[in-house]
């Protein structure tokens, strides 16, 4: 099975080390703004959401890409959609496409998103409450499985 | 049968040595992609690798002896396809020579352009050797990437040159089709002098050097400007989105939390 970042809002905490170190790997400084995976926090419900590049199975940014400047290929098992810098014009296609605002053009004309870091992805890495993992599809899903199951029984031991 | 079809399927390999080293490469290849297949660095302005070689600027000039070892001669790596036994020197003093007075020659055109500047610096050239034509207001090698990126790659054809000789320049066609741009930024982005200047303002987008003026869409939870119109008009017949997502900008698309109301991000 292909692996893939996944993430468990129960165990997030808002503390953004994803973010400074997301932003350190790819250009040496802690700057979030930088940063490809952006923790969206509600501070009245209290819940926290990062969101990253989720390399979508049909691209958008790389169907509109008018030089091809994006592949889709496998790394550590698992699908990446990688920019291919020199082939980028800056055209901005692929940042508007995007549904997730997940991919930007930087100053230097090239567009730049989450490339899961070769295979060992730095967010998952830094975070230190283990919402964010970098694991086969299956095992998400059984978790997912998991997860569902023990909501219905704590709801069921609440009717009891 | 197999057979015929693994010799179809195979490509003619050529040898050719470049800087004492020697690489096989299909045949066809340029020379500046056997080069960089070596890691060997060849000063490049015009070229760009989505596009096909147009050997313009010729400040990838190398010095070529055939298998021979007879002839030898000057010519742009860009555009030379490699044949068997072909020798290649990109740095023996002739070529330096070459690559000076190239550099010293484009400078008269672009005596502002910081990457021209710093390969005057490289290669030894005069900068002001020869009077300069434009006096640093265009910047413009006339390489015409920015021409072919927009015609070939975006589609737009927004940009032509027009004129000739001293008066060649880049303009929107006649200077009166302004209304193609769509205002995407990648001829900005490909100049390799850094001729084009936007101007952005707080509800158009402005490029002086053909006179467009774009009115920008203002994202509907930051109020902040963030692309042309056109430029989304141009994408909406190519992605299917929700209305509410054209209306944002990038930024509060991925960070619901800066609009105050979440919402779900599906197709």
């Amino acid at each position: 099975m292909p692996k893939a970042l996944s993430f468990n809002q129960e165990k997030c905490t808002g503390c953004r080390a994803c973010e400074a170190a997301c932003s350190f790997k790819h250009h040496q400084e802690f700057n979030p703004v930088k940063s490809n995976i952006h923790v969206s926090i509600y501070t009245e419900e209290a819940s926290f959401v990062p969101l990253t590049c989720i390399q979508c199975t049909v691209p958008l940014c790389k169907e509109v890409c008018p030089t091809g400047a994006l592949q889709k290929s496998m790394i550590n098992g698992a699908p990446v959609i990688n920019v291919i810098e020199h082939k980028c014009v800056g055209c901005k296609m692929c940042m508007l496409a995007c549904p997730f605002g997940c991919i930007t053009v930087l100053e230097t004309g090239r567009a730049h998103k989450c490339d899961l870091c070769g295979g060992e992805p730095e967010c998952v890495i830094a975070c230190n409450t283990g919402a964010l993992s970098f694991k086969s599809t299956e095992e998400g899903a059984l978790q997912k499985k998991r997860s569902v199951v023990d909501k219905f029984h704590g709801h069921q031991e609440e009717a009891i | 049968m197999s057979e015929e079809s693994e010799t179809k399927g195979k490509q003619e390999l050529v040898k050719v040595t470049i800087d004492d080293q020697t690489i096989e490469v299909p045949k066809g290849t340029t020379l500046l992609h056997a080069a960089m297949k070596l890691d060997i660095n060849i000063p490049t302005l015009c070229f760009h690798e989505s596009l096909p070689p147009q050997g313009s600027c010729r400040v990838c000039v190398v010095e070529i002896t055939d298998k021979t070892g007879k002839w030898t001669w000057i010519d742009a790596s860009c555009v030379y396809p490699v044949s068997e036994g072909l020798s290649v020197q990109t740095q023996s003093p002739n070529v330096i020579k070459h690559r000076r007075a190239i550099i010293e020659l484009l400078l008269s055109r672009a005596p502002k352009s910081e990457v021209l500047l710093l390969l005057a610096e490289k290669y030894g050239a005069n900068p002001t050797r020869y009077t300069a034509i434009d006096k640093g207001e265009a910047n413009c090698i006339l390489c015409q990437l920015c021409v072919r990126t927009c015609n070939e790659i975006v589609g737009a054809q927004a940009i032509g040159t027009a004129e000739r000789g001293l008066h060649k320049k880049v303009i929107s066609p006649f200077s009166i089709a302004k209304e193609n741009c769509i205002g995407c930024t990648a001829c900005i982005h490909v100049c390799p002098t850094g001729a084009i200047v936007a101007k952005l303002g707080k509800e158009s987008f402005e490029i002086e050097d053909w006179g467009v003026d774009l009115k920008m869409a203002t994202c509907s939870c930051c109020d902040k400007p963030f692309a042309p119109t056109v430029h989304l008009e141009k994408l909406k017949s190519q992605v299917n989105l929700k209305n509410q997502l054209w209306e944002m900008c990038p930024e509060c698309r991925r960070s619901a939390n800066k609009v105050g109301t979440p919402y779900s991000p599906i197709i």
